[in-house]
C-alpha cells in the first residue's frame, strides 16, 4: 500500500523533476550507496585530525595517517561512482584501509568512520548488474567431487579445476573457466546443471546445452561461455584473496606508533618596567609602626601601574646612599617618582633605600651548585599569593642565573615547608601568557626571585609587621644570611619569580588557562 | 530495471565484510585488552578530556601556540608525559561533517582498569583539577633546556616546567591536540558517535 504510493510518487517526480530519471539510471548502474558510505566513512577519518600541515606534523602519526587514509577512502567512493568496473579491488583496498585506521588514527575515526568505509566497500564489493538469482548456490558445496556416476545428473563444478561428467551424457555442460574437463563418452542430449545435486538448494538457473563435445575419455579441455556461473566462480577467488590480504595487513597495522615532536618559533624579548612602593591591598599602618618604616603605598588602588613585569635583565647595582632623604617622612616615594616604564631598578632601590636606612647591599650565595649550570627564561613571571606561611625559612643570598639575554641575579630562599593561598603566576613571554591559580602545599622548596614584595606578618596572628620590597640588589639590614627562622609569614606577597625547585607540591583547587597575548605597556 | 542496471547482493558482499568485521572485532579487542596500541591523534578543533585520576612521571610543559582547522592561533600550554595511567576518562569532540552537522564523539575508558600510555603529548588551553601532589619540580627552566620528556622542548628563552612526578583528581581540560605515542586501553572502551552536541563537562 505504502510501497505503491511511493512509488507514484516517485513517477509523478520522474515526470516532473528534470534529469532524475537520468540521474536514477546512472546511480543504479554503478555501487552507489556503496560509495556514498566509503566516502563518509573516510571524510569522518578525515575530519578528526584534520589541521594544517604543520599542525598534523606535530600531532604524528595519527593525524598524518589519519589524513592519508581518508583521503584513500574519498578516493574509492569516487572509483565506485566513475570506474565501476574496479570495484572488486578497490573496495578490497578501501577495506584494509577502514581496518588500519582502526590502529592509526583515532580508533577509524571514533569507530564510525571505519565501520562506515568496511560497510560500503563491502556493498560497492557486492554490487553487479545482473540481478542475483532467488537463492545463490551454496558456496561451500563445490569444494569435494564427486566420482563419476551412471546418473543423468551430472556434477560440474563451476570453479575447480578438475571437473569430471558423467560417461554417459553427450551433450555436456561445460564448466565455467575452462578447467580439466572430464567428458563423458556415452551419447548426447544430457543436461548437466552446474550444481551438485547433493549440496543445496537447486539451481534456478537456466541450463544451456553445449554444443557436442567429443565423446571421448577424460582429459579435455572445455572452453567456457561467459555466463553468469563463471562470473561468480572468478569473484570468488578474488574473495579468497582479499581475506588474505586483509588479515596480515590489518595485524601489521597494529605495530605502528608515532611520537611528536613540537618546536615553535623562537620568542622574542618583552619590556620592562618597576614599582616604586610595596603595593600591599588593604594594608593600613598599625600606630606602633613608624611611618618611616611602613613602605607600603598608601593607597594601592591609585597605584594599578605600579606591578608591571619585572625587569629580568641585571641593572647596575645602586649606589649606597644609606642617609633618608630631607623632609620625605612619608615613606611614599611612589607618587613622586617618575612612574614611566622605564624607571630602572636601581631608581626604585634608591627611593627605597632612602625612605629606609635599613636597606643593604645583597650578599651572594654560597655554593650555588648546580643551578648554575641550567638555562632559565629570560622574561621573569610575576607571581602573587594573598597569603604565604613559611616554616624553616632561610635567606641564602644572591646568586646570578643565566638566562638566553644575560644573567638574571637573583635572591634565593629555601623553606622546608610553604604554603600559599591563591597562588597565582603570569608568566611574562611575548606571546601565549599562562594564568594559573592554585592553593600550595611544598615541602622543601628554593624559590629564587629577583624582588620579593609584601606585608610581612606575625606568624600565626595574622597581624601586620612591616611591608618590604626587597630586591636582589638591596636587602633590609635584617633580613639573615642563612640562619633558619622558624617561621614566616606575609601577606599580598609579589614576586619575580625566575625558578623554584621543589621537593614536593600538593595543590588544590588548580585552575590554568593560557590565554592570548598580553600588551606590554 | 534496464540490463545495466545492478544491485548490492548481499551475499556477495558479506564475502568482503564478514572477513572484515572480523579483522574488526580482532583489533578491537587487541587495543580493548590492552595487547594492541592504538594511535590517537586529534587537532585543529577543540575537546575535552575530564579524568578521575591521573598520575604520571616525568612531565614538561612550555607555553605555545596551537593552529586550529581555520587557521586561527590558540594559546596553549603544550604538556608532556612520560608515562601516565588515567582513571575514568571521558574524552569528547564535537566534529562539523560536510551534509550530515555536528556529531559529537565520546571515549568513555579506563573505568575497570587504568588506560597507560607513554609519550602523552597535549595542547591544553585550560586546566582544572582537585587535589594533587608533583614532586620534583623545576619551574622557571628556559623551555628549551626541559629534558624530561622526549620531543618535549619549546623555544630557548621561554618559560619551562618540568617534574618528575604527578598524581592528581579530577582532572579537566579542553584542549586543541593530544597525541598519545601509544595508549593501552584495557577493558571496557565505550565509543558513542551521537548527533547533536554532547560532551563530557
Amino acid at each position: 500500500m505504502l510501497l505503491s504510493r511511493l512509488r507514484e510518487l516517485s513517477a509523478g517526480l520522474d515526470e516532473r523533476v528534470p534529469g532524475r530519471a537520468g540521474f536514477r539510471h546512472w546511480r543504479r548502474t554503478r555501487p552507489f550507496w556503496g560509495g556514498v558510505a566509503v566516502v563518509l566513512g573516510g571524510l569522518i577519518i578525515l575530519m578528526l585530525p584534520m589541521a594544517p600541515l604543520p599542525v598534523m606534523i606535530h600531532v604524528g602519526m595519527a593525524a598524518v595517517s589519519g589524513v592519508a587514509i581518508g583521503l584513500i577512502l574519498i578516493t574509492a567512493g569516487l572509483f565506485f561512482w566513475f570506474a565501476p568496473a574496479q570495484r572488486a579491488f578497490v573496495a578490497v583496498v578501501a577495506s584494509i584501509c577502514a581496518l588500519v585506521s582502526v590502529v592509526t588514527s583515532n580508533l577509524g575515526g571514533g569507530g564510525i568512520g571505519a565501520l562506515l568505509a568496511l560497510v560500503g566497500a563491502a556493498m560497492a564489493f557486492g554490487w553487479r548488474t545482473v540481478p542475483p538469482p532467488p537463492a545463490p548456490p551454496d558456496p561451500g558445496a563445490d569444494t569435494d567431487l564427486i566420482p563419476p556416476t551412471d546418473h543423468h545428473d551430472v556434477t560440474t563444478p563451476d570453479d575447480l579445476g578438475d571437473v569430471r561428467a558423467s560417461d554417459d551424457g553427450g551433450d555436456v555442460r561445460a564448466p565455467d573457466d575452462g578447467g580439466d574437463v572430464g567428458a563423458p563418452s556415452g551419447p548426447g542430449g544430457v543436461r548437466t546443471p552446474d550444481d551438485r545435486g547433493d549440496g543445496g538448494a537447486p539451481d534456478h538457473r537456466e541450463t544451456r546445452p553445449l554444443p557436442f563435445l567429443d565423446a571421448g575419455p577424460a582429459g579435455l579441455r572445455a572452453s567456457a561461455p561467459p555466463d553468469a556461473p563463471a562470473q561468480g566462480g572468478a569473484h570468488r577467488r578474488v574473495r579468497w584473496r582479499s581475506l588474505l590480504v586483509t588479515v596480515p595487513v590489518a595485524v601489521a597495522a597494529g605495530l605502528v606508533t608515532a611520537v611528536a615532536a613540537h618546536r615553535p618559533p623562537p620568542a622574542e624579548a618583552a619590556p620592562a618596567a618597576v614599582s616604586t612602593c610595596v603595593p600591599v591591598p588593604g594594608a593600613t599602618r598599625p600606630w606602633w609602626i613608624p611611618e618611616w618604616l611602613w613602605l607600603a603605598c598608601p593607597n594601592p588602588s591609585t597605584n594599578p601601574s605600579a606591578s608591571p613585569p619585572a625587569s629580568a635583565s641585571p641593572t647596575p647595582p645602586p649606589p649606597p646612599t644609606s642617609a633618608p632623604a630631607g623632609g620625605n617622612t612619608t615613606g611614599d616615594p611612589g607618587p613622586s617618582a617618575p612612574a614611566s616604564a622605564s624607571a630602572s631598578i636601581s631608581a626604585s632601590a634608591s627611593a627605597s633605600v632612602s625612605a629606609s636606612p635599613t636597606m643593604t647591599a645583597a650578599p651572594r650565595m654560597t655554593n650555588p651548585g648546580r643551578i648554575t649550570a641550567i638555562k632559565y627564561g629570560e622574561n621573569v613571571p610575576e607571581v602573587s599569593a594573598d597569603k604565604l606561611m613559611a616554616t624553616g625559612f632561610t635567606f641564602r643570598g644572591t646568586v646570578e642565573l643565566p638566562t638566553d639575554s644575560g644573567a638574571v641575579k637573583a635572591l634565593v630562599f629555601h623553606a622546608d615547608n610553604l604554603k600559599a593561598d591563591n597562588y597565582r603566576i603570569l608568566t611574562g613571554d611575548p606571546g601565549p601568557d599562562l594564568r594559573l591559580g592554585i592553593d600550595l602545599d611544598i615541602d622543601d622548596v628554593d624559590i629564587y626571585a629577583t624582588h620579593l614584595g609584601g606585608l610581612i606578618t606575625v606568624p600565626y596572628l595574622d597581624v601586620p609587621l612591616l611591608p618590604v620590597e626587597i630586591t636582589a640588589d638591596l636587602i633590609p639590614t635584617w633580613l639573615p644570611l642563612n640562619i633558619w627562622l622558624p617561621a614566616f609569614s606575609g601577606n599580598g606577597v609579589k614576586a619575580g619569580q625566575v625558578f623554584i625547585r621543589a621537593g614536593t607540591v600538593r595543590g588544590s583547587d588548580l585552575s590554568a588557562e593560557v590565554v592570548g597575548s598580553h600588551s606590554h605597556s | 530495471m534496464r540490463a545495466d542496471e545492478g544491485r548490492t547482493s548481499w551475499g556477495r558482499a558479506c564475502w568482503l565484510l564478514l572477513p572484515s568485521l572480523a579483522v574488526l572485532g580482532g583489533v578491537t579487542v587487541g587495543i580493548a585488552e590492552g595487547a594492541l596500541a592504538a594511535s590517537f591523534g586529534v587537532s585543529g578543533q577543540q575537546f575535552k578530556v575530564k579524568a578521575a585520576s591521573v598520575e604520571g612521571t616525568d612531565i614538561a610543559a612550555y607555553l605555545d601556540t596551537a593552529q586550529s582547522v581555520d587557521g586561527t592561533h590558540h594559546p596553549v600550554m603544550l604538556a608532556g608525559v612520560g608515562q601516565a595511567t588515567l582513571r575514568d576518562v571521558c574524552t569528547s569532540a564535537v566534529v562539523a561533517v560536510p551534509m550530515v552537522g555536528k556529531i559529537s564523539l565520546k571515549v568513555l575508558g579506563g573505568r575497570t582498569e587504568p588506560i597507560t600510555g607513554t609519550n602523552v603529548v597535549a595542547d591544553a588551553d585550560a586546566l582544572f583539577g582537585g587535589d594533587g601532589v608533583i614532586t620534583d619540580v623545576e619551574a622557571g627552566r628556559d623551555a628549551s633546556t626541559l629534558d624530561r620528556v622526549k620531543g618535549v622542548s619549546g623555544p630557548p628563552g621561554r618559560f619551562g616546567v618540568q617534574a618528575g612526578t604527578i598524581r592528581t583528581a579530577d582532572v579537566e581540560s579542553t584542549a586543541w591536540s593530544a597525541n598519545g605515542g601509544t595508549l593501552q586501553l584495557a577493558g571496557d572502551l565505550e565509543v558513542s558517535v551521537t548527533a547533536g552536541v554532547h560532551e563530557c563537562f
